[in-house]
């Protein structure tokens, strides 16, 4: 289903790749707290369904973004969702969303390996350790 | 002349049977009449150098044991000889005792001052089964008590007074109804000597239709029959709040020579003898059986249970991250076995391909309890696409055939069945699987983990600090400890599901009951209760949200000295209403920018480590550095371990 959608929108978008300046950033950055991005996408685009380190498809490129955010997410509108909203030029202006998409461009995360974290480390230690021992 | 215009204002410590052993600060104020109260505190004061009072006579010094009793150092004598008196609320009192009732949470009012009165002066040592739990807000007294239920699978009481606060607590009874948890109100009434306005015919009737039961007896003897009817009402299935409304004028009724009834536990519906040698035949001729384990009432049916997948080496379905009271999440035989093509499953308390035991359904006490039609619960029809409706609406399961029976007293009867049946050559069988079982489950929670481990290091050195990380990082400081989980995660992403092991009873227990929110900070200190005297520790991921409906219930933790670590999951909001209200106004397309306004907590941003301390429990943060955490869990445990309640702040990404 997203698959179709990010597909169909590929093929829509003009593609074209705006570089960024650092004022759109600092202004995409306000608009994406102000219009609730950060309340599912986290504050680091780190959040339930995650934007940094480039990790979703829809954000390389900046049409196929632009389009997405208009479109409407969810089946049924009368019933209480946390799913994408849906934000249409009225209420996110072409100029606002491009910013908010070079904020989310720039967006890094690179947390650290499985492997470099202890806690992760220990948990994996102990799921082989009590591998397959009945008693 | 009045004997004493001299008011103290200590504050002392007793311990556990009642004995006090510090006074750490009295004042004095008035003026000095008599003798016996005015000379003491001269001569406490001297002693310890603090101000006299300004009294012009010299008076005589009062004994050692005078002084000891006018300020509180001696507990008052544990029996008060007069002869013939017995007053009624000592039999109720003792009927709770009986029950094995530890703990009755109140919020104290002259409703139930009898009873009151009763607890925490009748009885040998005074005070302890059951022991008053000082509670600040109805809502937490109930709360209370619905945490405590599910992590002991028992209820403790709780006194509400008359028609306020029954109405004050009627979210909470509401929850431990919609999760069948066990609690015993006791309802205080007064008809005579108090305000009208608190009194009325039928006060249980407010809460009749989110109740199991409930009663107003006339005499004392009925008053006792119904505290012993209301417990056994709530522990059998469908368990839930029960009621008892008793007057105060019962409570104060001279009891003479009544004896406190025999106690008679009750029966549990169970399956048929038959029904048993049925599923018996079905497991043992299975080659692949399962077992699904929802919950069940107390720790011995989780043992049988266990008993009974051994013996089987059939795989389960745990819920024990759904709540209190099912299978070992890490038992070797819980998992998906070596295939997930089963051809016999059993569910207990829970549905199931095939036969499925279960207690009757809180349905089924619609028509007795509901006369007016209210319909909590009851009242929508499945729209389709859109979430299920709640377990108690929806039928007991798809299974082939449902028993109706409460699946821990039935589970006896089918052990007994399988013993019976067992040959060498099932023997030898079930061996075998319970090997392959065994070796497929560890490998998949070795790779369900790996995939969990690769998500969950998202945003790991962010701030604010990740879910998975406050969650990852608590585990080593607890893994050794015998904890408790008493916070509904939810709202806090669940990470301790694929991160933690939850291999007691009460490892987690589970959600609100009816998604009321404000249930977390009450249960967690219920579950506190629960702990205290069990060398175990309570873990409560709080919501800033729901803390701050009944914050009291920190003063709780600290006043008893509960073990409840509480990590806060401060997203600065009601995250949940910030995200519905972004959708909504995407919908409605006139504007995404103002959906701050009445579901955030910001300017002023509440600071919960003050809050705490205000509260008397030690605190820190908050927390925006996710690698601060690490020093705040080892003090906060280290504290919890000790008896002293602990909270940290910590700013949380929003989900
Ligand atoms: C109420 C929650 C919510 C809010 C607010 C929200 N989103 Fe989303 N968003 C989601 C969810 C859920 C998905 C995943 C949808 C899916 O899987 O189809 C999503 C998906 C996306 C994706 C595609 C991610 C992918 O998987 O490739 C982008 C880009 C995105 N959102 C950007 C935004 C921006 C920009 C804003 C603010 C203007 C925003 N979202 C606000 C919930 C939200
Ligand atoms: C008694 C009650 N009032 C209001 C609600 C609506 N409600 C559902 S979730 C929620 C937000 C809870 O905030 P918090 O506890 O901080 O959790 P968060 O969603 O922020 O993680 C509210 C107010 C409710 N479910 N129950
Ligand atoms: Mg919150």
């Amino acid at each position: 289903m997203k698959q179709s959608i990010i597909a169909a929108l590929a093929i829509a978008s003009s593609s074209g790749f705006a570089q960024a300046d650092t004022s759109s950033i600092s202004d995409g950055e306000a608009l994406y707290l102000a219009h609730g991005c950060y309340s599912c996408h986290g504050y680091n685009g780190t959040g339930r369904t995650p934007l940094a380190d480039g990790v979703s498809g829809i954000t390389s490129d900046e049409e196929l973004f632009l389009r997405y955010l208009r479109l409407r997410a969810d089946q049924n509108p009368d019933a209480p969702s946390n799913s994408m909203p849906s934000y249409s030029e009225y209420v996110l202006p072409d100029d606002d969303a491009r910013a908010i998409y070079a904020y989310v461009r720039q967006l890094t995360d690179e947390p650290p390996a499985v492997e470099d974290i202890d806690v992760f480390v220990e948990l994996i230690n102990e799921a082989e350790k009590n591998s397959s021992d009945p008693e | 002349m009045r004997r004493q215009t001299a008011l103290f204002h200590m504050s002392q410590r007793k311990d556990e049977d009642g004995r006090a052993h510090r006074v750490s600060r009295r004042s004095f104020i008035g003026q000095t009449a008599g003798v016996g109260a005015a000379s003491l505190i001269g001569a406490r004061a001297d002693a310890a150098g603090q101000d006299a009072p300004q009294s012009q006579e010299k008076l005589p010094a009062a004994s050692p044991a005078a002084l000891d009793r006018d300020t509180g150092v001696t507990a008052p004598p544990a029996a008060v000889p007069r002869t013939g008196h017995v007053p009624g609320s000592d039999l109720m009192v003792q009927v709770l005792r009986d029950l094995g009732i530890e703990y009755v949470a109140a919020n104290p009012a002259s409703s139930f001052e009898g009873l009151h009165e009763s607890i925490v002066n009748h009885g040998d040592p005074p005070n302890r089964m059951p022991e008053l739990i000082t509670a600040l807000h109805e809502e937490s007294a109930v709360d209370m008590a619905h945490g405590y239920a599910k992590a002991e699978g028992v209820p403790m009481a709780v006194m509400l007074h008359a028609t306020v606060g029954v109405q004050h607590a009627a979210m909470a009874i509401y929850q431990a109804y919609q999760s069948q948890t066990p609690i015993v109100i006791i309802v205080g009434r007064d008809d005579q000597f108090f305000r009208q306005e608190q009194t009325a015919n039928d006060i249980a009737g407010m809460v009749r239709a989110f109740t199991k039961w409930d009663a107003q007896p006339t005499t004392l003897e009925g008053a006792l029959a119904d505290l012993q009817r209301a417990y056994n009402e709530a522990i059998t299935p469908p368990r839930g709040p029960t009621v008892v409304v008793i007057d105060n004028s019962l409570q104060k009724e001279e009891a003479g020579d009544l004896q406190v009834p025999a106690y008679v536990p009750p029966d549990y519906p169970t399956m048929s003898r038959q029904q048993a040698q049925d599923i018996a035949s079905g497991l043992l001729a299975a080659d692949n059986p399962r077992l699904n384990v929802g919950r069940l009432r107390t720790p011995a049916g989780i043992a049988h249970a266990v008993t009974l997948a051994e013996m089987l080496g059939a795989s389960v379905q745990s819920f024990a991250t759904s709540g209190a009271m099912s299978f070992p999440q890490r038992h070797w035989l819980a998992g998906p076995g070596a295939s997930t093509e089963y051809d016999y499953v059993l569910g207990l308390e829970i549905g199931a391909q095939d036969v499925s035991i279960q207690g009757p359904p809180l349905s089924s006490m619609r028509e007795d309890r509901d006369p007016g039609g209210i319909g909590f619960g009851f009242v929508r029809e499945p729209v389709p696409g859109i979430r299920p409706l709640p377990p108690s609406v929806r039928p007991p399961s798809p299974a082939k055939e449902v028993v109706i029976a409460d699946a821990e007293a039935s589970l006896p009867l089918l052990l007994d069945a399988i013993a019976r049946r067992i040959d060498e050559r099932d023997r030898a069988r079930i061996a075998q699987r319970a090997t392959a079982t065994a070796k497929a489950n560890a490998a998949h929670r070795q790779k369900q983990l790996r995939q969990a481990l690769e998500v969950r290091r998202r945003g790991w050195n962010g701030s604010p600090v990740s879910l998975a990380r406050l969650y990852a990082e608590l585990w080593p400081h607890i893994r050794d400890e015998n904890w408790c989980l008493s916070s509904p995660s939810v709202f806090s992403s669940q990470h301790h599901i694929v991160l933690w092991d939850h291999d007691r009873p009460y490892s987690y227990l589970g959600s609100h009951g009816g998604g009321g929110i404000g249930y977390c900070i009450g249960a967690s200190a219920g579950a506190g209760l629960a702990a205290r005297e069990r060398n175990r520790i309570v873990v409560n991921i709080q919501c800033d949200g729901d803390l701050n409906y009944t914050p009291g219930a920190l003063w709780t933790m600290a006043h008893h000295k509960l073990p409840v670590l509480s990590v806060m999951h401060n997203n600065r909001g009601y995250h949940q209403e910030v995200m519905y209200l972004h959708y909504m106004a995407g919908v409605r397309n006139r504007g995404t920018d103002r959906m701050h306004i009445g579901t955030t907590l910001r300017e002023p941003h509440i600071d919960y480590a003050k809050l705490a301390e205000a509260y008397g429990v030690e605190s820190e943060g908050p927390i925006e550095d996710p690698a601060e955490l690490e020093a705040a869990y080892r003090r906060g445990v280290a504290a919890v371990k000790a008896g002293r309640p602990y909270l940290i702040d910590v700013i949380t990404q929003p989900r």
